[in-house]
């Protein structure tokens, strides 16, 4: 991976990192979308599986810190989900909101396993949270590609034009 | 080989380093928790040894306690004016067996006054200094009985003792016994100052009460 790419990463970590720890401060709800998982996500689905891995222990890392957890939870999370995420190549704009209403559903509902809290018992609020949090994660990223999208579109279409 | 597996082998160790970092957390976690739990034990503590103070307080009132045949222990909730008060609010009313009329005494059994309205859970109590107030004393050297008044902050005023009577400066005041209100033998004060007005049969005496000197906190209301 070339240096340019990794400073890119970096930012891009920076600007996710900075999003959710505004929505975590702002947002007194009890469900705040990931913006990691969604971005790890894109990631992987780019091609950079390694890199996705390692960010996705440092995503873990950050987000437990923000959200003052447990440290290391979120990143046996992130990591578990990216590595089955790595299998899948997906290319279509509905199977990968599709993707991410299904990894972001076993995200929140893998809260379960919190070491600190507990077995949860409670399970159907839970699930009830779990589709929430899956709902804006998928919304997000929907908007998100769309927008990807557009820009390497244009970014083709210049070339184009110049060449 | 291992390069073929180089997925595997970094969420392998992200997983390692996740859970070695996960550890450590919980355990500081947990000593987090052990700590504030010691913290809150201790508080406990403390209150548990101030509550037995004061239970102690109480049982040493109930011991000392010769005047009334029924009585409740009560805290003060608020004092008019601070310094010297004429009146009394206390945390017990018609619910803990409170009447109008009930004697009020300090814990070291110095006479304060007595329950002049009654609530649900609170009462007023009328003190020695206030003006409406007018208390049947003895003077325990004479045997004299007069009339204690209050009004004349920090002093009460004592009437109708005699131009010719033996009272002298130091003399320790009792209730007589002959009101309604006070049981016998309750100290009220001690005379600090003896002044014979020109024409008049009687002396003025002054009295400084024992109770409203320090700070008062707990009361008995007994009859």
């Amino acid at each position: 991976m070339s240096n340019k790419s990794l400073i890119k990463i970096m930012e891009q970590l920076l600007i996710v990192s900075s999003l959710q720890l505004i929505f975590a401060i702002s947002f007194k709800s009890s469900v705040i979308p990931s913006f990691f998982l969604i971005w790890l996500l894109i990631i992987t689905w780019d091609g950079n599986t390694e890199m996705s891995l390692v960010l996705a222990f440092v995503a873990g890392i950050i987000h437990d810190l923000i959200s003052r957890g447990t440290l290391g939870t979120t990143s046996v999370r992130f990591l578990i989900l990216i590595y089955i995420n790595s299998f899948l190549k997906i290319k279509n704009l509905s199977a990968k909101v599709a993707a991410t209403f299904f990894f972001s559903f076993l995200f929140f509902i893998s809260i379960l396993f919190e070491p600190a809290k507990g077995f949860l018992w409670n399970i159907w609020p839970l699930v009830k949270y779990s589709l929430i949090f899956s709902l804006y994660n998928s919304i997000i990223l929907y908007f998100l590609e769309l927008i990807m999208r557009r820009y390497r579109w244009k970014q083709k279409k210049d070339y184009l034009v110049i060449s | 080989m291992i390069w073929r597996f180089r997925r595997e082998i970094i969420c392998a160790l992200g997983i390692f380093f996740s859970l070695l970092i996960m550890g450590k957390s919980y355990l500081n976690n947990i000593k987090s928790i052990e700590k504030s739990s010691y913290v809150e034990k201790k508080l406990n503590y403390e209150e548990l040894i101030a509550e037995n103070i004061r239970l102690r307080n109480i049982l040493d009132i109930k011991e000392k306690n010769r005047y009334f045949s029924r009585f409740v222990v009560s805290n003060i909730v608020s004092v008019k004016p601070p310094v010297f008060p004429v009146e009394i609010v206390i945390n017990k009313g018609l619910t803990e067996g409170i009447r109008e009329g009930m004697c009020v005494v300090s814990k070291d059994l110095f006479l304060i006054g007595r329950v002049s309205e009654v609530n649900k859970n609170t009462a007023n109590v009328v003190t020695i200094f206030n003006s409406t107030s007018k208390i049947s004393i003895i003077v325990d050297s004479t045997k004299e009985v007069g009339i204690m008044e209050g009004g004349s902050i920090p002093y009460c005023i004592l009437k109708y003792i005699s131009y010719e009577s033996k009272i002298r400066i130091g003399d320790r005041i009792f209730t007589s016994g002959y009101s309604d209100f006070y049981p016998k033998g309750i100290e009220v004060g001690e005379v600090v100052k003896i002044s014979k007005a020109g024409d008049s049969l009687f002396l003025s005496v002054y009295v400084k009460p024992y109770s409203c000197l320090s700070y008062i906190d707990e009361v008995m209301v007994g009859e």
